[in-house]
């Protein structure tokens, strides 16, 4: 750290010596002023504010590159359909992959009970009000989803567009979930998260029929914001799209298993 | 609402470098942010100057927010895009191949302090 101290060598009085030493007033008030210029300081400090949740995301990224687990988090406004869609891979690959789930909601169990029937280990992240997940609620709520290896571990983050695009939480890929009933331009609104994200999913077409959004116009959008995007488009009610989806996660995991040795990781528990 | 959260650290930060040059008391602070941190400035402000007050030493500070611009490099021609808009495409070749290569910050970037003469006369290299 460098500090600039601007007139250093000024005035060795600081106030109340200079009261002590009975200067005459207008001395002392000199001697005041000197002071005041002389402690001053202007410090660069070029601090990251995000540092203390990009460290402990590291760890965590370490951990589970150690463990070859594929780690997402999802992120979409609320009730774009981020259970549903998690209900239903659960169902399709429970006897394929062993799938642990982190669900964070402002308040309830409601989504944790949703995905608990499907027997793979889910833990709900009440986070009382705040408005998104950060890396230190994943280290404290980890081990109640990783017993044994996971080949996958699903981050649902709390349903909000904006904030938990900031904070890393040691994911291999963040995902972005657009309804068809929220309108083609929410990629445009929200640029942070969907240049943010490695894949945009758009769900929920089986309502196409019934409104006016435009799949070719959505895609377009998303494009615009970050070119190199994977976009997936389906449906977790009739399971039209679905398939593209489990291949492409499977895919994944194949790739994170088949990557060289890592480093010891750092353990949590 | 995340510059709660958000404001919750940099209060912490600038207490804590404030502390570590013996300063009496921080007067102002710059915090640069980033256009793709989706930060309300306002918002911001508003919550730093609530959360001042807990610390004595942060009390009467003074935040200033400066903006940084989204930097794009081309990656067809090279070519680097500053912008104020969210538009992710090289404005001399209209490319959108283009890596994000400024507005992600977040930093407390200085601070002006007022510290006690104890302090100035050990620690102080003699730079100024
Ligand atoms: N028609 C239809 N409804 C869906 C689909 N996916 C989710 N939903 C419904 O949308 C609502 C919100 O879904 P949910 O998964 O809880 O959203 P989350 O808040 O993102 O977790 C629920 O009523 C779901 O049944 C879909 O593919 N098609
Ligand atoms: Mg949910
Ligand atoms: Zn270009």
């Amino acid at each position: 750290m460098k500090i600039g101290v601007k007139q250093s060598v000024m005035a060795k009085l600081d106030v109340k010596q200079s009261v002590m030493a009975k200067l005459d007033v207008k001395q002392s008030v000199m001697a005041k002023i000197d002071v005041k210029q002389s402690v001053m300081a202007k410090i660069d400090v070029k601090q990251s504010v995000m540092e203390a949740n990009n460290e402990l995301a590291a760890k965590l990224r370490a951990h589970w590159a150690e463990r070859r687990a594929l780690t997402l988090n999802m992120i979409s406004s609320p009730g774009s359909g981020k259970t549903a869609l998690l209900e239903k891979t659960l169902l399709r690959l429970r006897d394929r992959l062993k799938i642990g789930i982190l669900v964070g909601d402002v308040q309830t169990e409601n989504d944790a009970k949703r995905l608990a029937v499907y027997g793979s280990p889910v833990k709900q992240i009440i986070t009382s009000g705040t408005c998104h997940l950060e890396a230190h609620m994943i280290e404290k709520h980890l081990p109640f989803v990783e017993q044994g290896d996971l080949d996958v571990l699903i981050i649902e983050n709390v349903g909000n567009l904006i904030c938990p695009s900031s904070y890393d939480l040691g994911e291999d890929f963040k995902v972005v979930l657009l309804s068809t009933t929220e309108g083609e331009d929410k990629p445009l609104k929200y640029p942070g998260i969907f240049r943010r994200a490695q894949v945009a999913m758009i769900t929920k077409i089986d309502l196409l029929p019934y409104t006016d959004f435009d799949l070719d116009l959505a895609e377009r959008n998303i494009r615009s914001i970050h070119n190199e995007t994977d976009i997936l488009a389906l449906s977790s009610r009739t399971g039209e799209g679905f398939d593209r989806w489990l291949d492409w996660l499977q895919q994944r995991v194949q790739e994170k298993r088949s990557l060289g040795a890592a480093e010891k990781g750092p353990e949590f528990s | 609402m995340h510059e709660l959260s958000i404001a919750q650290e940099i209060v912490r930060i600038v207490a804590k470098e404030g502390a570590s040059v013996h300063a009496v008391r921080v007067i102002g602070a710059s915090v640069s942010v980033g256009r793709l941190m989706a930060i309300e400035t306002d918002n911001l402000l508003f919550c730093l100057d609530v959360l001042k007050k807990n610390d004595p030493l942060t009390e009467h500070t003074v935040f200033m927010v400066e903006e940084e611009r989204l930097q794009l490099r081309c990656k067809a021609c090279g070519h680097v895009t500053v912008t104020g808009e969210f538009l992710f495409a090289c404005e001399v070749c209209r490319s959108q191949g283009v890596d994000v290569i400024g507005g992600e910050q977040l930093e407390v970037s200085c601070l002006e302090v007022e510290c006690d003469e104890d302090w100035r006369e050990t620690e102080c290299d003699g730079e100024a």
